[in-house]
Protein backbone atom coordinates (compact mmCIF):
# COMPACT_ATOMS: atom_id res chain seq x y z
CA UNK A 1 0.00 0.00 0.00
CA UNK A 2 1.37 3.26 -0.97
CA UNK A 3 1.06 6.11 1.89
CA UNK A 4 2.34 9.20 -0.51
CA UNK A 5 0.96 9.98 -3.88
CA UNK A 6 3.57 10.27 -6.29
CA UNK A 7 5.64 13.71 -6.22
CA UNK A 8 3.72 16.42 -8.41
CA UNK A 9 4.68 17.35 -11.71
CA UNK A 10 5.83 20.91 -9.69
CA UNK A 11 7.45 19.18 -7.08
CA UNK A 12 9.77 17.67 -10.46
CA UNK A 13 10.11 21.27 -12.04
CA UNK A 14 11.03 22.82 -8.94
CA UNK A 15 13.95 20.00 -8.24
CA UNK A 16 15.09 20.78 -12.03
CA UNK A 17 15.50 24.88 -11.24
CA UNK A 18 17.27 23.48 -8.02
CA UNK A 19 19.82 21.81 -10.06
CA UNK A 20 19.58 24.60 -12.81
CA UNK A 21 21.97 26.91 -11.23
CA UNK A 22 21.37 30.44 -10.30
CA UNK A 23 18.51 32.19 -11.66
CA UNK A 24 18.97 35.68 -13.02
CA UNK A 25 16.10 38.02 -12.59
CA UNK A 26 15.55 41.79 -13.57
CA UNK A 27 16.39 44.32 -10.63
CA UNK A 28 14.64 47.63 -10.38
CA UNK A 29 14.29 48.97 -6.90
CA UNK A 30 12.71 51.82 -8.33
CA UNK A 31 9.53 50.13 -9.20
CA UNK A 32 6.23 50.18 -7.20
CA UNK A 33 3.73 47.83 -8.27
CA UNK A 34 1.03 49.86 -7.32
CA UNK A 35 -3.04 48.94 -8.60
CA UNK A 36 -4.87 51.69 -10.43
CA UNK A 37 -7.94 53.39 -8.77
CA UNK A 38 -11.09 52.22 -9.84
CA UNK A 39 -13.94 54.36 -10.15
CA UNK A 40 -15.88 54.41 -6.87
CA UNK A 41 -19.30 53.12 -9.15
CA UNK A 42 -17.42 50.86 -11.74
CA UNK A 43 -15.76 48.99 -8.23
CA UNK A 44 -18.85 49.10 -6.66
CA UNK A 45 -19.73 46.70 -9.75
CA UNK A 46 -17.24 44.65 -9.98
CA UNK A 47 -17.23 43.90 -5.94
CA UNK A 48 -21.25 42.91 -6.21
CA UNK A 49 -20.30 40.98 -9.40
CA UNK A 50 -17.52 38.53 -7.71
CA UNK A 51 -19.63 38.26 -4.58
CA UNK A 52 -21.47 35.58 -5.73
CA UNK A 53 -18.80 33.17 -6.36
CA UNK A 54 -16.05 34.24 -3.32
CA UNK A 55 -18.80 33.49 -1.00
CA UNK A 56 -19.12 30.02 -3.02
CA UNK A 57 -15.43 29.21 -2.03
CA UNK A 58 -15.23 26.53 -0.06
CA UNK A 59 -14.30 27.37 3.82
CA UNK A 60 -15.74 31.15 3.43
CA UNK A 61 -17.86 31.22 6.40
CA UNK A 62 -15.01 29.80 8.71
CA UNK A 63 -12.02 32.33 6.76
CA UNK A 64 -14.51 35.02 7.58
CA UNK A 65 -14.60 34.33 11.15
CA UNK A 66 -11.19 33.83 11.39
CA UNK A 67 -10.59 37.53 10.72
CA UNK A 68 -12.93 39.05 13.43
CA UNK A 69 -11.26 41.32 16.03
CA UNK A 70 -12.89 39.99 19.58
CA UNK A 71 -11.73 43.03 21.33
CA UNK A 72 -14.56 45.50 21.46
CA UNK A 73 -13.69 49.33 19.78
CA UNK A 74 -13.86 52.00 22.54
CA UNK A 75 -13.39 55.38 20.69
CA UNK B 1 -34.25 47.61 -5.06
CA UNK B 2 -30.19 46.92 -4.02
CA UNK B 3 -30.01 44.65 -0.50
CA UNK B 4 -28.18 48.16 0.42
CA UNK B 5 -30.47 49.93 -0.42
CA UNK B 6 -33.78 47.65 1.09
CA UNK B 7 -31.52 47.81 4.61
CA UNK B 8 -31.87 51.68 3.92
CA UNK B 9 -34.97 51.74 3.76
CA UNK B 10 -36.04 49.33 6.90
CA UNK B 11 -33.63 50.85 9.17
CA UNK B 12 -34.45 54.23 8.05
CA UNK B 13 -38.17 53.25 8.71
CA UNK B 14 -37.50 52.05 12.75
CA UNK B 15 -34.83 54.92 13.04
CA UNK B 16 -32.34 52.51 12.72
CA UNK B 17 -28.70 54.18 12.94
CA UNK B 18 -25.55 52.06 10.96
CA UNK B 19 -22.65 53.19 9.45
CA UNK B 20 -21.28 51.14 6.53
CA UNK B 21 -17.68 49.69 7.49
CA UNK B 22 -15.22 47.29 6.06
CA UNK B 23 -14.35 47.34 2.15
CA UNK B 24 -16.78 49.50 0.87
CA UNK B 25 -16.14 52.27 3.12
CA UNK B 26 -12.48 51.55 2.30
CA UNK B 27 -13.56 52.00 -1.22
CA UNK B 28 -15.64 54.83 -0.71
CA UNK B 29 -12.54 56.72 0.36
CA UNK B 30 -10.76 55.85 -2.62
CA UNK B 31 -8.61 52.87 -2.35
CA UNK B 32 -9.99 50.27 -4.92
CA UNK B 33 -10.13 46.66 -3.32
CA UNK B 34 -12.61 43.48 -3.36
CA UNK B 35 -14.72 42.61 -0.59
CA UNK B 36 -17.25 39.69 0.19
CA UNK B 37 -19.40 41.04 2.33
CA UNK B 38 -21.20 44.08 3.82
CA UNK B 39 -19.91 45.05 7.60
CA UNK B 40 -22.54 47.31 9.24
CA UNK B 41 -21.51 49.15 12.37
CA UNK B 42 -24.29 49.51 14.86
CA UNK B 43 -24.92 50.73 18.51
CA UNK B 44 -25.27 47.92 20.93
CA UNK B 45 -28.12 49.62 22.68
CA UNK B 46 -29.63 48.64 18.58
CA UNK B 47 -28.90 45.10 18.94
CA UNK B 48 -31.89 43.02 19.47
CA UNK B 49 -33.18 45.83 16.54
CA UNK B 50 -31.24 44.88 14.04
CA UNK B 51 -31.42 40.97 14.49
CA UNK B 52 -35.08 41.06 13.97
CA UNK B 53 -34.46 42.94 11.09
CA UNK B 54 -31.99 40.48 9.43
CA UNK B 55 -33.87 37.76 10.43
CA UNK B 56 -36.81 39.07 8.34
CA UNK B 57 -34.52 39.16 5.52
CA UNK B 58 -33.74 35.49 6.29
CA UNK B 59 -30.58 35.86 7.48
CA UNK B 60 -28.86 33.35 10.21
CA UNK B 61 -26.36 33.68 12.24
CA UNK B 62 -23.02 32.17 11.85
CA UNK B 63 -21.72 32.89 14.94
CA UNK B 64 -22.18 35.83 17.60
CA UNK B 65 -18.62 37.21 19.21
CA UNK B 66 -20.90 39.94 21.60
CA UNK B 67 -18.77 42.14 19.49
CA UNK B 68 -19.77 41.31 16.32
CA UNK B 69 -22.11 38.59 15.04
CA UNK B 70 -21.32 37.54 11.80
CA UNK B 71 -24.78 36.29 9.37
CA UNK B 72 -24.87 33.79 6.28
CA UNK B 73 -26.52 35.28 4.00
CA UNK B 74 -30.05 33.62 2.72
CA UNK B 75 -29.04 32.98 -0.93
CA UNK B 76 -25.60 32.61 -2.80
CA UNK B 77 -26.22 35.75 -4.43
CA UNK B 78 -26.89 37.66 -1.13
CA UNK B 79 -24.81 39.54 0.70
CA UNK B 80 -23.26 37.98 3.55
CA UNK B 81 -23.12 40.35 6.66
CA UNK B 82 -20.94 41.15 9.85
CA UNK B 83 -22.47 43.10 12.76
CA UNK B 84 -19.73 44.84 14.46
CA UNK B 85 -21.19 46.22 17.83
CA UNK B 86 -19.79 48.81 19.94
CA UNK B 87 -21.16 51.06 23.38
CA UNK B 88 -23.44 54.26 22.36
CA UNK B 89 -20.99 56.26 24.21
CA UNK B 90 -18.59 55.15 21.18
CA UNK B 91 -21.11 54.88 18.73
CA UNK B 92 -22.87 58.37 18.83
CA UNK B 93 -19.93 60.65 18.04
CA UNK B 94 -18.81 58.35 15.46
CA UNK B 95 -22.15 58.27 13.40
CA UNK B 96 -22.33 62.47 14.23
CA UNK B 97 -19.21 62.81 12.48
CA UNK B 98 -19.81 60.17 9.48
CA UNK B 99 -20.02 61.21 5.68
CA UNK B 100 -22.48 60.64 2.94
CA UNK B 101 -21.79 57.97 0.92
CA UNK B 102 -23.40 57.10 -2.28
CA UNK B 103 -23.21 53.41 -2.68
CA UNK B 104 -25.37 51.20 -5.22
CA UNK B 105 -27.50 54.15 -6.07
CA UNK B 106 -28.48 54.49 -1.93
CA UNK B 107 -27.56 57.79 0.15
CA UNK B 108 -25.78 56.12 3.65
CA UNK B 109 -23.43 56.92 5.47
CA UNK B 110 -19.60 56.19 6.25
CA UNK B 111 -17.57 56.98 9.30
CA UNK B 112 -15.35 59.75 9.01
CA UNK B 113 -11.72 59.06 7.32
CA UNK B 114 -10.36 59.44 10.87
CA UNK B 115 -12.75 57.20 12.28
CA UNK B 116 -11.85 54.80 9.60
CA UNK B 117 -8.24 54.79 10.22
CA UNK B 118 -8.92 54.40 14.02
CA UNK B 119 -11.19 51.71 13.51
CA UNK B 120 -8.50 50.23 10.99
CA UNK B 121 -5.58 50.53 13.33
CA UNK B 122 -7.55 48.52 16.55
CA UNK B 123 -7.93 45.98 13.91
CA UNK B 124 -4.25 45.68 13.77
CA UNK B 125 -3.54 46.17 16.99
CA UNK B 126 -5.81 43.18 17.64
CA UNK B 127 -5.58 40.84 14.64
CA UNK B 128 -4.18 37.23 13.60
CA UNK B 129 -1.47 37.52 11.18
CA UNK B 130 -3.83 36.17 8.26
CA UNK B 131 -5.58 40.06 8.35
CA UNK B 132 -2.53 41.96 9.33
CA UNK B 133 -1.64 42.48 5.50
CA UNK B 134 -4.82 43.47 4.30
CA UNK B 135 -5.70 46.11 7.27
CA UNK B 136 -1.83 47.35 7.10
CA UNK B 137 -2.53 48.18 2.72
CA UNK B 138 -5.57 49.79 4.02
CA UNK B 139 -3.95 52.42 6.42
CA UNK B 140 -1.25 52.65 3.71
CA UNK B 141 -3.73 53.82 1.50
CA UNK B 142 -6.30 55.40 2.98
CA UNK B 143 -3.27 58.00 3.88
CA UNK B 144 -1.29 57.80 0.49
CA UNK B 145 -3.84 58.52 -1.31
CA UNK B 146 -6.35 60.92 0.57
CA UNK B 147 -2.51 62.87 0.92
CA UNK B 148 -2.91 62.94 4.94
CA UNK B 149 0.89 63.76 6.51
CA UNK B 150 2.08 60.96 8.58
CA UNK B 151 4.09 63.37 10.41
CA UNK B 152 0.99 65.67 11.56
CA UNK B 153 0.34 65.67 15.18
CA UNK B 154 -3.37 64.21 14.80
CA UNK B 155 -2.12 60.71 12.87
CA UNK B 156 0.86 60.64 15.75
CA UNK B 157 -2.18 60.67 17.87
CA UNK B 158 -4.75 58.57 16.63
CA UNK B 159 -1.52 55.26 16.18
CA UNK B 160 -0.79 55.97 19.58
CA UNK B 161 -4.46 55.73 20.83
CA UNK B 162 -5.39 53.08 18.60
CA UNK B 163 -2.57 51.54 17.25
CA UNK B 164 0.95 50.92 18.37
CA UNK B 165 4.48 52.88 18.36
CA UNK B 166 5.58 49.92 15.95
CA UNK B 167 2.78 49.95 13.46
CA UNK B 168 3.84 53.75 13.30
CA UNK B 169 7.14 53.11 11.87
CA UNK B 170 6.00 50.14 9.95
CA UNK B 171 3.54 52.52 8.24
CA UNK B 172 5.74 55.42 8.02
CA UNK B 173 8.76 53.81 6.41
CA UNK B 174 6.57 51.53 3.93
CA UNK B 175 5.26 55.26 2.62
CA UNK B 176 8.16 56.94 2.53
CA UNK B 177 9.97 53.75 0.37
CA UNK B 178 6.31 54.21 -2.05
Amino acid sequence: MKKYPDPSPTTDALREMSQAGTLEFPVAPDFISRPPKVELQAMLRRIEENMPWRNQRSGEAERRLAEKIPVEFVL
Amino acid sequence: MSFIATIHEKASRQQLRFLVVGGLAINHYGYSRDTSDLDLFVSHNDRAAWLELLASFGYTNYHDGGNFIQYAAPAQNAWPVDLMLVQEKTFAPIFAASRDANLYGVKTRVPSLEHLLALKLHALKHTRLHRFLKDFLDVENLIRINQLDIKSQSLRELFAKYGTDDLYEKISRSLADN
